[in-house]
């Protein structure tokens, strides 16, 4: 085992957190716009807490072992932070790096042996730079796991209810952009086919908002509709999706209806059917 | 059977029933027009069905031959119901901006001649 580095009381003091704090600033331009001054805080006094923590126990090489496990925590923690606030690779990195040069200036402050000054720097050096590929490492995992939500989300298909004989309904959700609004329109028509439907509903209770590309889209999706023969009817517009609507100036060839149950009521009429209760 | 740009045009009950084939080029388009008009007149029918799914591919010019037979044949006092476009084929005609106005589009046959038999009930 080797000695203590007589370095590490140093790295308690305040000195090491401001000069730290003053670096990133310096280093990442945009940090400020993307997270707040106390979220930083934060991140940076429990880093350097836990970092103390950890080289106390003497071991400067194995970030694996157990003692690390609460820094690693920390830096996973950063990094998830990081790619959700929307950081370059860079400016993630950053963080760690700054800590690296922070060390350094203080222990050249108060380390006046030279040879004991270099030989600690460069202990320190490789061990934050072990922590900086990990930061790196965790930042890069968690975008990809982003990544492949999104394409998910992408993929995921639209359900379609066969409500009757034909009447088929579509209860969209989630976000819809012009990609996915392209895709339903293809699983509506061809689903109109399929199941020889007379009336479409289209119900958007679960949609909060659409932008002008994605509602001239469903209006066309509407149209190809009506151009097979079928009406599409569209149900539980939220106040929002309205504006927009009434915003585009668009001529709304369809139907709309307050809620799915009302546009069911509305098929019914149009296929000639009629619910009748049953008298007990 | 005459030559209609190689469409068919049958006739049941008070109806006809044509059929563009699938890649019609502007003159079999123009003769495809011409042979049905003539045959509304002919037959005296009260209305027609046009089954546009052996369609595939729609240009501006198909479109437009469309429109303007439906748009005539609503002048001779005739009622125009389409079926079986194809839904690329319906997407295609929105995104060009062909918006067949006066055409009843209809899911199938079945539908056409009992909205064509109501036309003709209610006028």
């Amino acid at each position: 085992m080797e000695s203590k580095l007589t370095g590490a009381e140093f790295l308690k003091e305040k000195r090491l957190l401001d000069l730290w704090k003053e670096l990133i600033r310096g280093s990442a331009g945009r940090t400020f716009e993307l997270m707040t001054e106390t979220q930083l805080d934060e991140e940076t006094r429990a880093f350097v807490t836990e970092f103390v923590e950890a080289i106390g126990s003497g071991n400067y090489e194995d970030v694996t072992r157990p003692e690390y496990e609460n820094l690693l925590k920390i830096l996973r923690g950063v990094s998830a932070s990081r790619v959700e606030q929307g950081f370059t690779p860079t400016e993630t990195a950053a963080f760690v790096m700054s800590f690296k040069e922070a060390v350094n200036t203080v222990f050249e402050e108060k380390i006046e042996d030279p040879v004991k000054l270099a030989s600690e720097v460069l202990v320190m050096g490789n061990l934050i730079d072990k922590l900086s590929l990990y930061t790196f490492e965790t930042f890069v995992e968690t975008r990809e796991k982003i990544l492949k939500e999104q394409a998910m989300a992408l993929e995921f298909t639209n359900p379609m209810i066969m409500v009757w004989d034909n009447l088929i309904a579509f209860p969209l959700q989630g976000i819809l952009d012009t990609h996915r609004m392209a895709m339903f329109t293809e699983e509506m028509l061809d689903a109109i086919t399929r199941h020889q439907a007379r009336v479409v509903i289209v119900d958007l209770t679960a949609i909060a908002a659409m932008d002008t590309a994605t509602c001239n889209r469903l209006m066309q999706a509407i149209e190809a509709a009506r151009l097979m023969g079928s009406e599409a009817v569209i149900t539980g517009i939220s106040p929002a999706v309205a504006f927009i609507i009434v915003k585009l100036g668009a001529d709304l060839k369809a139907r709309t209806l307050r809620e799915l149950r009302e546009g069911i009521k509305y098929a019914f009429r149009v296929l000639g059917l009629k619910v009748v209760e049953e008298s007990s | 059977m005459e030559e209609a740009g190689g469409a068919s045009i049958l006739k049941i009950e008070d109806f006809l029933i044509a059929t563009p084939q699938e890649a019609m080029h502007d003159l079999a388009a123009i003769q495809f027009k011409d042979e049905l008009l003539r045959r509304l007149k002919e037959t005296k029918v009260s209305g027609l069905v046009m089954n546009l799914g052996r369609i595939d591919v729609v240009d501006s010019f198909m479109g437009r031959t469309i429109g303007e037979i439906a748009n005539s044949a609503n002048l001779m006092g005739v009622e125009v119901a389409i079926i079986g476009l194809r839904p690329d084929v319906a997407i295609t005609m929105v995104e060009m901006g062909i918006s067949l106005g006066n055409v009843h589009p209809l899911l199938n046959l079945d539908l056409a001649l009992e909205f064509l038999r109501n036309q003709r009930g209610g006028a």
